[in-house]
């Protein structure tokens, strides 16, 4: 399991590789806040989430959760690239209903 | 392209074919030869080999449906009691007889592979049963269709019994594998649970509901072969089995907890661990409510993944495909067919009802108001929140017409309420299903008239044209021409074999109730049967019996509505006027009774150990002289079923008026050639209504006597008090006749009767029963006039082949045509 978060020039990236479950949210949530803190001119932010086989509720609550730290500053959230059983979670819940779904970096404007 | 004949007998080329594969699964699948393989192994190869044989119709079956864009129907079920498959696998194929030259070469016997099948008790008695012998008529009738059910670890408990009480021993049906099945890993589909819904700011400002905080698992599909017989249609039963969606923690295992580590995935696994025993009342369980919205939740988004790959639109969804719920365990269907097409697919609240209604069809399977399952509304809410908010929806909408249609009749409106307000509020999963269904139909004329008249008349009266009766069958293959091959045999060569796939061609048997060399040769057929199973009675409880007496059969599961009670107190009257007159005329009678108990049902264990204790007493008793015998053979399943049936010569079917939906059991034993006792309920109407009056022993009282009879107060005491061989019987058994040592043992079995208000009415009935038993005695003495009813019983049972029942589903509820299916040849 590993994430990154970059700096681009439309959005902030943040990457994510492996299952996103229980056992790495927590750590994620406190990464994430730090980098979000750190850099307070992105206003928009892009998940790639094409290297995340599974993720649970936990790692849907910890998405949620950046996508109400970037909605505080008016910016829109993206998820980039889901494989097909992350899709189909997103679908069910209907957190497809809350964030802009794309099948790629490029579609979502990166 | 070359189409075989699928009815034709295969013959040597078939056995060679059996064989070859046979040895190919030995060695490259086991690893071993015939002289060092075990018969567990050499019975894994033969169904394998056998299996072979179905898996290119398999193929062909889904692309025919697939090329024709046939409508399917899915029967939805969470029971299928299915029992042993290599029997009726090889007959469907039309390879029995050659499997004798297989068996003979690879040194086993057709009885010793047999025994090595476990029995796949995956549901409780009729209703699954039912599911099963259904399979097998839409297979045959080469209609589209599937299965769908729960992949039990363990199934229906194996029981025993210690010094004559039941006890339960878990079923270890898997503990090997079973070779039927195939894993398809590449379809596994995720469910979720649990949760809360929380409203979510989206991008246009507006607040989305959003399922968080929610637990998921996986259901992993293994399919069953279902051959039609004598055709080239192979459905499939899809059984669905639960796992982790995660599999190991591996971070908590890393950090040394390895019971977190396991802990998800030992919950998920549960949910397909084990059936609940009992079909009925499972209220407040949460585990079965998890399993019945596993199974539906699996079943949902099979059909619709299979849909949108055929038809790549939704628009057509009713009109190619028919879900069937057998009974309400899996009623939570229409709210989570309404939640796929809302939420995942965007569609309106008008379109999604639009397509769900006309899909989805409901089958009533019982009276017993207990029975209709109703979840409290806090576990429906922590367990499916999203599922809630859908029903709470349907019933807004649902009673808004209803208040239309009735303005001011608030009694009505809270009868029809899917939730069932006052005091704790609960969640009526039968409503449900009526509202969400465009069909509802119970399983037998009776019963359906009483659903109709007395359980659900407002749904009724506002839907006359959603509800039909669609009376229950049984399958001929398996309950005739696979467990009573004499008997199959005596029928073919008499009438030839159409009635194997048109059971109403027995009629042309009736001519020979007066054929007298026919009527001995029917005799000793059934003599045969008897023999067998007096030695399998022999084997495992010990004992004598005489395959000469009148072999009086009841087995069905325990319930006191059933009332192997009532049967019991007969049994202690023939006793009775034994031990007053030992030199009594009495026709020599063997009582047969198989039969288990929900281990939680007190009174249903203690009616088994009051049997049991007959039979210790009785079968024991020099002043019985082997006159009368009573036998309760332990771990009654399908197999044992299908060695009994065949021998039985009075079938019991004696359950209170009123209150059995069909039965099946009266079916599978009259086509047999057993003669039916029994009361004016469920089928039993039906039955007596095909054979005719003469041909069958009815007595007491009907559904609206007893209704009248309680609404008059029924005093039971009053019944004994004015019949003096009812009053000895139950004088003796409170005496301690039967008690071994153990005083006050069958105490309440007494108070059911004089203190407990006798609810399933044995007191009223037991005159008459006494009386129509003794017209069964004196009908038996006559050997010929018994065999020429019993005759006249299978040439008229025409009727209740499930074939029957599945035809009228096929084209009064599901509007769905056959699918031919061409098998090339040598694609076996």
């Amino acid at each position: 399991m590993a994430f990154a978060f970059e700096k681009k020039t439309n959005a902030g990236l943040i990457t994510i590789s492996g299952a996103f479950t229980a056992a790495i949210s927590e750590s994620f949530h406190t990464q994430f806040v730090a980098w979000f803190q750190a850099a307070p001119e992105i206003k928009s932010l892009v998940v790639d989430l094409g290297g995340v086989p599974m993720m649970d509720s936990t790692g849907l609550g910890a998405i949620i959760g950046v996508l109400k730290r970037v909605a505080e500053r008016g910016g829109g959230l993206t998820l980039a690239r889901p494989q097909k059983n992350v899709q189909l979670v997103l679908q069910i819940t209907q957190a497809d209903k809350i964030m802009k779904i794309t099948p790629t970096l490029e579609a979502a404007g990166l | 392209m070359k189409t075989e004949n699928p009815r034709k007998p295969k013959g040597q080329a078939a056995q060679t074919t059996i064989i070859e594969r046979f040895h190919d699964h030995l060695k490259y699948g086991r690893g071993k030869r015939p002289d060092n393989a075990t018969d567990y192994e050499k019975y894994i190869c033969l169904c394998l080999s056998v299996r072979d044989l179905a898996m290119g119709r398999l193929a062909a079956t889904e692309q025919a449906y697939t090329d024709q864009s046939a409508k399917r129907v899915y029967y939805l079920s969470m029971e299928f009691l299915i029992g042993r498959l290599l029997a009726n696998n090889l007959i469907s194929l039309g390879v029995r007889n050659e499997v004798d030259g297989v068996l003979a070469e690879i040194g086993l016997t057709w009885e010793q592979i047999c025994a090595l099948e476990p029995d796949a008790g995956l549901g409780n008695g009729g209703l699954g049963r039912l599911a099963a012998c259904f399979l097998d008529s839409l297979a045959t009738l080469e209609l589209p269709a599937c299965g769908h059910g729960i992949r039990y670890e363990h199934g229906m408990f194996r029981q025993d019994f210690d010094n004559g009480w039941q006890i339960e021993r878990p079923d270890d049906w898997l503990k090997f594998g079973t070779p039927w099945e195939i894993i398809r890993p590449e379809e596994v589909v995720p469910v979720l649970l649990y949760g809360r819904i929380e409203h979510l700011p989206a991008a246009d400002g507006s607040h989305k509901p959003v399922w968080v905080d929610w637990q998921m698992m996986e259901g992993v599909p293994y399919d069953v072969p279902v051959i039609g017989h004598g055709v080239n249609t192979v459905n499939v039963l899809r059984l669905w089995s639960s796992r982790s969606a995660e599999g190991l923690r591996l971070d908590a295992f890393n950090q040394g907890d390895y019971v977190k580590a396991v802990g998800e995935k030992n919950w998920a696994e549960t949910v397909s661990k084990v059936l609940y025993p009992s079909e009925n009342t499972h209220a407040g369980k949460e585990l079965r409510l998890i399993q019945e919205y596993f199974l539906v939740a699996c079943a949902v988004r099979d059909v619709i993944r299979r849909h949108l790959k055929i038809h790549g639109t939704l628009d057509n969804f009713a009109t190619k495909n028919a879900l069937q719920l057998n009974d309400t365990h899996p009623a939570l269907t229409v709210a989570e067919l309404m939640r796929h097409l809302l939420d995942e697919h965007g569609l309106s609240w008008e379109r999604a009802w639009e397509l769900t209604v006309p899909a989805l069809g409901y089958t009533n399977h019982t009276l017993l108001p207990e029975a209709l399952e109703k979840w409290p509304v806090p576990l429906l809410e922590r367990v499916l929140p999203r599922h809630l908010q859908i029903i709470y929806e349907i019933n807004r909408r649902f009673l808004q017409t209803v208040a239309q249609l009735y303005p001011g009749d608030t009694g009505r409106l809270q009868r029809m309420s899917l939730i069932e307000e006052g005091g704790a509020k609960h969640a009526r999963m039968a409503n449900l299903a009526m509202v969400g269904s465009h069909a509802v139909n119970g399983v037998a004329g009776l019963h359906t008239d009483l659903l109709k008249a007395t359980l659900v008349p407002d749904f009724a009266e506002m839907f006359p044209g959603r509800f039909s009766n669609k009376t229950n069958g049984i399958t001929q293959r398996r309950w005739l021409l696979a467990c009573n091959p004499g008997l199959a045999g005596l029928i073919t060569g008499a009438i030839g074999d159409r009635w194997i796939h048109d059971l109403d061609a027995l009629r042309a048997l009736e001519p020979l109730a007066d054929d007298t060399a026919f009527l001995d040769r029917f005799l000793a057929v059934k003599q045969a049967n008897k023999r067998r199973l007096a030695q399998l009675i022999q084997t495992r409880l010990g004992g004598q019996v005489d395959p000469d007496s009148l072999f009086d059969v009841q087995i069905k599961r325990l319930h006191e509505y059933k009332r192997q009670f009532l049967n019991a107190l007969h049994i202690v009257a023939l006793y009775r006027r034994i031990k007053e007159n030992p030199a009594a005329d009495i026709v020599p009678r063997t009582f047969i009774f198989g039969a288990k108990a929900a281990p939680g049902y007190h009174l249903a264990k203690l009616i088994i150990k009051f049997i049991n204790a007959l039979g210790e007493v009785i079968n024991s008793d020099p002043d019985v002289a082997g006159r009368l015998r009573v036998y309760f053979l332990p771990d009654y399943c399908v197999s044992l079923a299908e060695t009994i049936v065949p021998a039985a010569d009075l079938s019991e079917q004696i359950s209170t008026a009123g209150k059995e939906a069909s039965g099946t059991g009266n079916m599978k034993l009259s086509l047999n050639g057993a003669l039916t006792i029994g009361t004016w309920d469920g089928a039993n109407i039906e039955i007596a209504e095909a054979v005719g009056a003469e041909n069958i022993f009815i007595f007491g009282k009907r559904a609206e006597d007893l209704e009248l009879l309680r609404r008059e107060g029924y005093q039971p005491r009053q019944w004994i008090e004015r019949d003096p061989e009812l009053r000895g019987v139950v004088q003796a058994i409170g005496e301690g006749w039967f008690n071994a040592g153990v005083p006050g043992q069958f105490d309440d079995l007494v108070r059911v009767l004089t203190d407990w208000g006798d609810t399933y009415f044995h007191c009223a009935d037991f005159c008459s029963y006494a009386t129509a038993q003794q017209l069964v005695s004196d009908h038996f003495r006559n050997r010929h006039l018994w065999a020429r009813t019993a005759v006249l019983n299978v040439a008229r049972m025409g009727f209740f082949s499930s074939d029957r029942t599945i035809r009228e589903y096929a084209d009064e509820i599901w509007r769905l045509k056959p699918v031919k299916v061409v098998s090339p040849v040598g694609k076996l």
